[in-house]
C-alpha cells in the first residue's frame, strides 16, 4: 500500500503532497484541480516506473499527435502534457515519489537525443534522424532509461513494440520488476467489454463468482446469473447477459442502465486487483445517490478482503455522504477511508479522516 | 425560516447552535442592508448544527471546506474557556487564534491564505452570556416593561415556573416580548418588527464583524 504521494512539476502540479492515504482514498476538487493526475500518479508509482503506465494515461485523454498533422505513419504519445505548464523543453522535468514500505520514485527529465551508443546509456528503441530530444526515465536507485523522441517530440504509438535495444522488457523501468501487483483502472466511461470480459474469465466459476452476482444486486436484487457469450462478449454488449429470477429469459446488461454496467466493472476490477491497486476516475458515474452507501460497501468490503489499495476520484457529494451513512451504520468499515481534497494554491492535499467526512455528512457541510 | 436564496453550496458558511441564532442573524443583517430574499454575493449560508458540543466537532472539517466560514456561539459560564476550546479546534489544522478574543469579534487567516475564519462569542466576545443576553442589549433603552418583565420572571419562579435558573435570561426576553404589540414573536421577527432596535453599538459591531468576514 502507498502511504503518501509526492509530485513535482507533473502536469497541472508544481508540487503537491499527499499525506495519510488509507486502503480506499477519494480525491475530490475542482473541475481541472488535477485529481485524475494523482490517479495516475499513484498508478505509475505502484507499477514502479512502469512506461506502458504513463503512455497509456496519455491515451486515454487523447494527449496524442495526430499522423496526419505530422504527415507520418503513426500517431505519437505527445508527451509535453506530462510536464509541469506542457513545457517540453532541455531540462524540464518531473519528479513522482511514494512510500510502499520503501521510497518509491520515479523522475523523468528531458535530455539531448543521444547521438551514439554509449554503454549503459542506451535508448530503448531506435533514435530517429532528426531527433533532438529525449526522457531520461529513472526509477529508484536503477540507472535511468533513455526513451528517444520523435522529431516531433512524441513518442510513436507502436514504439515499445518495436524490438527495444537497451533493455530486455520495455514496459517496465524498475530495478526489479519481478513482482510487480495487478493495477486495474476504471475509467470515467467505464470498461470497454473486451476488458470487463478478460477479467471475467479470472473470475468465472470461481468463490468470488458470486460476488460480482451481488454487486449487481445492489441495484437489480433479482438478477440470478450472468454470463459472458464467448466473443460476442468481446464486440458488444450485448453479448453480455444476466438472467433474473423466476424469469426464463437472458437479457443483455446494456438494456439495464448505466448504473449496473458500473458496478459490473468495479466489482471484476477490484476482485482482480487482489494484492495490488484498483484506480477509478468518476467512481459514482452512472449511479443514483440511493445505491452510494451499498457501492461503498461492496468496494470497501471486497478491497479489504483481497488487500487492494483504491484511489478513486468523484464530483459528488452524493457520493461523499453515501461515505458518512456508512460511517454511521459501520464505522469499522468506514475507517478504511480517507477523503483528499485537492486545493488549487496548496501544496498539499487536504485530508478528511472516516470520523470528519462522517461529521460533514451529518452537518451538510461541502467538502468537495 | 431557511436562507434559501443563499445555496448551501455556497463557498461561504456560518455555523451556529441553534434555530434561534439563525434566525437573528438573518433579521439582524436585513435590517443593515444584507437581505437573505435578495442576497448579495457572499452573504454565507447559515447552518444550526444542533448546539455547542456538534459544532465544535464540526469545526475543523468546516474549517478545510470553506472559504469564509464563521462561527457564532454561546460564551456561556467562562468566555476563556469557550475561546480556548475553539482556538485549540482550529490549531489541529493550522489555523491560529490569538489568545485573547478581540472584542469586535475575530477574523484570522483559513487554511489558505485568501480564506477567512470567523469567530464570534455571544454576547460581545468578553462578557459572559449567550444569545439572550446580546439580545437584552437590543432592548430600547429605558423601556418600562422590560423591568417589569425581570421582576415577573423572578417572581414567576418564586411561584413555582419550572425554568432552570441558567435559563432566566430566557424566560426574561420571552415574557417581554410576550407584551409587544403582536405577542410572542420569536427573535427574528421580534427583529424586523422594531421590537429591537439594531443601531446599538453591540448589533453595529456584530454586523461589522459579519461583513468583514464575508463581505470584506
Amino acid at each position: 500500500m502507498l502511504k503518501n504521494i509526492k509530485v513535482e512539476a507533473y502536469r497541472g502540479f508544481r508540487e503537491l503532497d499527499v499525506e495519510g492515504l488509507n486502503r480506499i482514498n477519494l480525491f475530490v476538487g475542482q473541475n481541472n484541480c488535477g485529481k485524475t493526475s494523482i490517479l495516475e500518479a499513484a498508478q505509475i508509482l505502484a507499477s514502479e516506473g512502469n512506461v506502458g503506465a504513463l503512455l497509456r494515461s496519455l491515451r486515454r485523454r487523447g494527449e496524442l499527435l495526430s499522423a496526419n498533422e505530422m504527415e507520418r505513419n503513426v500517431e505519437e504519445y505527445d508527451v509535453s502534457h506530462l510536464f509541469h505548464g506542457h513545457n517540453l523543453k532541455l531540462g524540464s522535468g518531473f519528479k513522482l515519489e511514494g512510500l510502499n514500505g520503501k521510497t518509491v520514485s520515479v523522475s523523468c527529465e528531458i535530455i539531448p537525443a543521444p547521438q551514439e551508443k554509449e554503454p549503459g546509456q542506451l535508448p530503448i528503441f531506435d533514435v530517429e534522424e532528426g531527433s533532438q530530444l529525449a526522457l531520461s526515465l529513472k526509477v529508484g536507485g536503477s540507472p535511468s532509461v533513455t526513451v528517444p523522441l520523435s522529431p516531433f517530440g512524441g513518442i510513436p504509438v507502436d514504439a515499445l513494440r518495436r524490438r527495444p535495444l537497451g533493455m530486455g522488457s520495455v514496459s517496465y523501468l524498475g530495478g526489479d520488476t519481478t513482482e510487480v501487483p495487478p493495477i486495474r483502472v476504471v475509467p470515467t466511461e467505464g470498461l470497454e467489454n473486451r476488458s470487463m470480459s478478460f477479467l471475467w474469465d479470472g473470475i468465472a466459476l470461481t468463490p468470488d463468482e458470486p460476488k460480482v452476482i451481488e454487486a449487481l444486486q445492489i441495484i437489480e436484487p433479482s438478477i440470478e446469473k450472468i454470463a459472458f457469450l464467448g466473443r460476442e462478449a468481446v464486440r458488444s454488449s450485448a453479448g453480455i447477459v444476466v438472467k433474473f429470477k423466476n424469469s426464463d429469459m437472458r437479457l443483455p446488461i446494456g438494456s439495464l442502465g448505466d448504473g449496473v454496467k458500473r458496478l459490473l466493472s468495479l466489482s471484476l476490477s477490484v476482485i482482480r486487483a487482489t494484492g495490488g491497486y484498483l484506480m477509478v476516475d468518476e467512481i459514482d458515474t452512472g449511479l443514483h445517490h440511493s445505491v452510494m452507501e451499498d457501492m461503498w460497501r461492496m468496494v470497501i468490503t471486497t478491497a479489504k478482503r483481497l488487500n487492494v489499495q483504491v484511489f478513486a476520484t468523484s464530483h459528488s457529494q452524493d457520493c461523499i455522504n453515501g461515505l458518512g451513512r456508512l460511517h454511521q451504520v459501520d464505522p469499522k468499515l468506514a475507517a478504511e477511508v480517507s477523503l483528499h481534497r485537492l486545493e488549487r494554491g496548496l501544496p498539499h492535499s487536504v485530508r478528511y479522516g472516516p470520523d470528519e467526512i462522517s461529521t460533514a455528512a451529518l452537518q451538510e457541510i461541502e467538502v468537495r | 425560516m431557511k436562507p434559501l436564496k443563499v445555496s448551501d453550496k455556497s463557498a461561504h458558511r456560518l455555523l451556529v447552535e441553534g434555530k434561534d441564532d439563525l434566525n437573528t442573524i438573518i433579521h439582524l443583517v436585513r435590517r443593515h442592508e444584507l437581505d437573505y430574499d435578495n442576497p448579495p454575493d457572499g452573504l454565507p449560508y447559515i447552518h444550526a448544527t444542533g448546539g455547542y458540543v456538534p459544532l465544535l466537532d464540526a469545526l475543523s472539517v468546516a474549517a478545510k471546506s470553506y472559504k469564509r466560514l464563521g462561527i457564532v456561539i454561546d460564551a456561556d459560564l467562562d468566555p476563556k474557556a469557550r475561546w480556548n476550546e475553539v482556538r485549540h479546534r482550529l490549531d489541529t489544522v493550522g489555523i491560529k487564534l490569538p489568545e485573547v478574543a478581540n472584542a469586535g469579534g475575530e477574523v484570522v487567516t483559513g487554511l489558505v491564505d485568501n480564506w477567512r475564519v470567523g469567530v464570534w462569542l455571544m454576547p460581545d466576545n468578553s462578557q459572559a452570556g449567550t444569545l439572550e443576553t446580546f439580545l437584552s442589549r437590543l432592548v430600547p433603552h429605558g423601556d418600562q416593561c422590560w423591568l417589569h418583565a425581570e421582576a415577573s420572571a423572578k417572581e414567576a419562579k418564586r411561584l413555582g415556573a419550572k425554568y432552570p435558573d441558567k435559563y432566566f435570561s430566557k424566560a426574561h426576553i420571552h415574557t417581554w416580548l410576550s407584551w409587544q404589540e403582536v405577542p410572542g414573536q420569536p427573535f427574528g421577527t421580534a427583529i424586523t418588527s422594531a421590537c429591537f432596535r439594531t443601531d446599538t453599538p453591540d448589533a453595529i459591531a456584530f454586523v461589522g464583524w459579519f461583513k468583514r468576514l464575508f463581505l470584506g
